[in-house]
């Protein structure tokens, strides 16, 4: 096991998993001395008839102050204070997040606001501005892939000063992570994919960027054995509550492994394409997903082909031998986003010239390309990638992701010292 | 396949390996602290207190040390720290060495963020209901994972058990790192490999399967080698020894043990622990190499009476090559045989010091019915614990 000179590991979140956990929220409430609590949560949630399954297994044994489904896509200050008003105005002591990544982020913006009785969140933006434990907050995830339930960050926009904020605390980690596979069970099937994707793509970059170390790894392989296993068979049959679960929690452990480990160049790429083109993020990670892997071969080949063994199991793992493990394990991501693109009926897309709106427009056309590769220089992840990306690396690799071929790594063999080279 | 229900929480920040002191100062400041006291024994004290002085010699807090903790030290103890630490105003607790160190600096916490009458009503299982002062705790080579469990045992009477009384840093650094005794190594590696092992093998918590994987795998990769090399060291008078190799493989085993103690507040004891326990009462045994005298049986036992598929505890015993290429039916008998070479061979290393059974360790056989009435349970009745007992006697191992 690699082990790193110097490692850091934490995740003080309680993660409470299964099928009917939903309903032991109170009890972990009263445990934090609240009578009183709020759900902040967003019309998708709402109409999908969730927030009704979080108040019948709650509203018995604890006093519901309020129920917001007012959090835009984009986590808003406007939105953040409002609801803070409500907060207060209601006498709650705790909340409840029903949703996904930007209901989080809204709850961690109203839980520093009733925490420390400001009504100026620019104040606590950056690292080391929060001091102490604020309010409980119970997180409910709604999807199986963001992991935000158990990262320690939070991005606010303020429209009105045009920025967005960040902010970076270990007091921002909820207290209770709540995985209740009725959550998940009505998730559409290409949204299920995609989300199972990114988690599976934080586990395969923390497993192979650079502040890798112990913890992070093990979370990593149990993670990406837990969708492989699981992730087909829930495609094909969504109810599958197991499956669920299964995929509920492997988002989790992924979600811990890279919070506490950093992701690399698939995420550089990948938000990247989501800035420019408003591609979904999940998406852009289950196509970039191999030809990061791929692009990094030659410093972390080794660790590439580890992760054969929870994509493709012990049998064929131990028959492939070492040198071939990388490339046979980024066939199995390939082969993985193939299968999942038929059975979602070409709505799990494999490039990205077939990624398309719902009204059937190319969606990143070959001419952005080059500010998508403009926008990544700019991006805080490409620092943990294990091998230096410029602009003219990042073009030639979103060409390869644009059409959908395999990355020709003979291109780069003159540039990169290749010192690994013939051990794979 | 996954449990109908499962659940799992670490409150503590572990930061490991080069240089981990270093960043204590600015992880105090993150959780609020500027004025810690450290609670030590002579023995620490005199080893280690220059080191972390240095530590902190960039940051702006001041330290005050105690270092008066003995072996029986008790409430009177606490109740002279109370005293010291309300009258200076410390914001925070520092626990440097193992066992009873952080027992008392656990207990003091709980004094020193209540009022110190409570403390008999806060005795026992979950009565302390919010977040205590910052406590770190910074692991010796001994430390067997106890000390980052949220127990805390003030004497046979008061103990307390409360998630708040867990660290919120465990910070393992090299440089405290260093030589002990083998056979004290070897009793705190086997509690750890008992408790991951018993969790690992008790249903598919994915939660926590990450910490019992890591603990098995380093007690079994690095165990071998420190004690080896503590032999080697001895002969060669060396005080300090921080060559990469060796401490990397030492770091290795202290995480295993504080690894054990989130493990250990997570899961009700598994049966070798408790017997480990109860057999280390009735005879010169230390508790830690008991359980790892049973771990073997009781496991087997598991694998043939109880159905579970064991096959997967090969690997984090032996790792991912080797897992993979051994066939499956015989993944778990290579496995256990594993835990048994190494057993064998501390026999040997340690010249009969450290026993393989429990005739060895000196048990009296007419002893065992009485052990496995004391630890007999709903999961483990009576004649199944005698019959692990007997087993782990002789060291014959049980077939299916
Ligand atoms: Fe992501």
């Amino acid at each position: 096991m690699h082990l790193p000179e110097y490692y850091e590991f934490c995740c003080t979140v309680k993660t409470v998993a299964g099928h009917d956990v939903l309903e032991s929220i109170p009890e972990l409430l009263s445990k934090m001395n609240s009578k009183k609590t709020m759900i902040i949560t967003d019309k998708g949630v709402e109409l999908a008839g969730l927030v009704k399954i979080v108040t019948d297994a709650i509203s018995e044994n604890i006093e519901i102050g309020a129920i917001e489904s007012d959090v835009p896509p984009d986590s808003d200050v406007r939105v953040v204070n409002n609801l803070s008003k409500i907060y207060v105005k209601n006498g709650c002591d705790s909340i409840i997040a029903v949703g996904g990544g930007s209901v989080l982020d809204t709850a961690k913006g109203v839980n520093i606001i009733v925490s420390e009785n400001s009504d100026d969140l620019m104040k606590f933006t950056g690292a080391g501005a929060l001091k102490r434990k604020l309010r409980p907050l119970v997180a409910v995830p709604t999807t199986s892939g963001t992991g935000s339930e158990v990262t320690s960050v939070a991005v606010i926009a303020d429209p009105e000063r045009n920025k967005k904020m960040a902010f970076s605390s270990l007091y921002l980690l909820p207290d209770i992570a709540v995985l209740d596979s009725r959550m998940t069970l009505t998730l559409p099937d290409f949204l299920t994919s995609q989300t199972a994707m990114d988690a599976l793509t934080h586990a395969a970059e923390a497993y192979t960027c650079l502040s890798k170390n112990p913890v992070s790894d093990i979370h990593a392989i149990n993670a990406i054995k837990l969708i492989t296993e699981n992730l087909l068979n829930v495609i094909k049959n969504p109810t599958d509550k197991e499956g669920r679960l299964a995929l509920a929690t492997a988002a989790n452990i992924a979600g811990m492994s890279f919070s506490n480990s950093m992701v690399g160049m698939v995420h550089t790429l990948g938000h990247s394409i989501g800035a420019v083109c408003h591609v979904p993020h999940g998406t852009c990670m289950s196509i970039l997903l191999p030809y990061g892997l791929e692009y990094n071969m030659h410093k972390t080949g080794e660790y590439t082909g580890e992760l054969l063994y929870p994509l493709a199991g012990d049998k064929v793992y131990s028959k492939t031998p070492k040198s071939k493990r990388p490339e046979k394990a980024i066939e199995y991501i390939r082969d993985l986003n193939q299968k999942l693109c038929d059975a979602t009926d070409g709505r799990h897309p494999v490039c990205l010239k077939d990624v398309l709106d719902r009204d059937g427009n190319m969606m990143v056309p070959e001419d952005k390309l080059p500010e998508i590769a403009k926008t990544a220089l700019g991006d805080g992840s490409i620092f943990y990638n294990p091998e230096e990306l410029d602009f003219d690396d990042i073009l030639k690799v979103l060409k390869f992701a644009w059409s959908g071929e395999k990355l020709d790594r003979s291109l780069w063999i003159h540039k990169n010292s290749f010192k690994n080279q013939e051990s794979l | 396949m996954l449990p109908e229900s499962f659940n799992f929480m670490c409150p503590s920040k572990t930061g490991s390996g080069f240089r981990a002191l270093d960043q204590l100062p600015s992880d105090l400041v993150a959780i609020n602290a500027s004025h810690p006291l450290i609670i030590t024994d002579k023995y620490c004290s005199g080893k280690y207190t220059k080191t972390i002085e240095n530590a902190f010699k960039c940051s702006e807090m001041t330290l005050g040390i105690y270092n008066g903790i003995k072996s029986n030290s008790g409430i009177e103890t606490v109740s002279e720290l109370a005293k010291i630490y309300n009258n200076n105003g410390f914001d925070s607790i520092i626990a440097l060495g193992h066992g009873r160190i952080a027992d008392i600096a656990k207990i003091l916490n709980i004094v020193v963020s209540g009022k110190p009458d409570d403390l008999k009503e806060l005795a026992g299982v979950d009565k302390i209901t919010s977040p205590l002062k910052p406590f770190v705790y910074i692991p010796v080579l001994n430390s067997d994972g106890r000390e980052a469990t949220g127990d805390a045992y003030l004497d046979d009477e008061i103990s307390f058990s409360s998630n708040f009384l867990m660290p919120n840093i465990v910070c393992i650094d090299p440089r405290i790192i260093t030589e002990e005794s083998p056979y004290k190594v070897i009793n705190s590696a086997f509690r750890a490999l008992t408790i991951a092992s018993e969790s690992y093998t008790e249903g598919d918590n994915p939660l926590s399967g990450a910490y019992e994987h890591i603990a098995i795998e380093f007690v079994m990769t690095n165990l071998k080698n420190v004690v080896e090399n503590s032999y080697k060291e001895k002969k060669r008078f060396s005080k300090l020894n921080l060559d990469t190799t060796e401490s990397k493989e030492r770091i290795c085993l202290v995480n295993a043990s504080i690894m054990s103690g989130y493990i250990y507040s997570n899961k009700p004891q598994g049966i070798s622990e408790k017997l480990g326990y109860a057999i280390s009462k009735k005879c010169r045994v230390e508790p830690g190499i008991a359980m790892g005298i049973v771990l073997p049986y009781s496991l087997e036992y598991k694998a043939n009476r109880k159905n579970y598929d064991l096959e997967k505890f090969m690997l984090p015993i032996a790792g991912l090559d080797i897992y993979c290429s051994t066939p499956a039916g015989q993944r778990f008998d290579s496995a256990i045989g594993q835990i048994r070479y190494l057993q064998n061979e501390f026999y040997s290393i340690t010249s009969t010091e450290v026993p393989r059974t429990l005739e060895d360790a000196g048990l009296d056989e007419s002893m065992l019915s009485e052990i496995a009435k004391e630890v007999a349970c709903d999961d483990y009745h009576e004649a199944t614990c005698f019959f692990i007992l007997e087993h782990a006697f002789y060291g014959k191992p049980v077939l299916p």
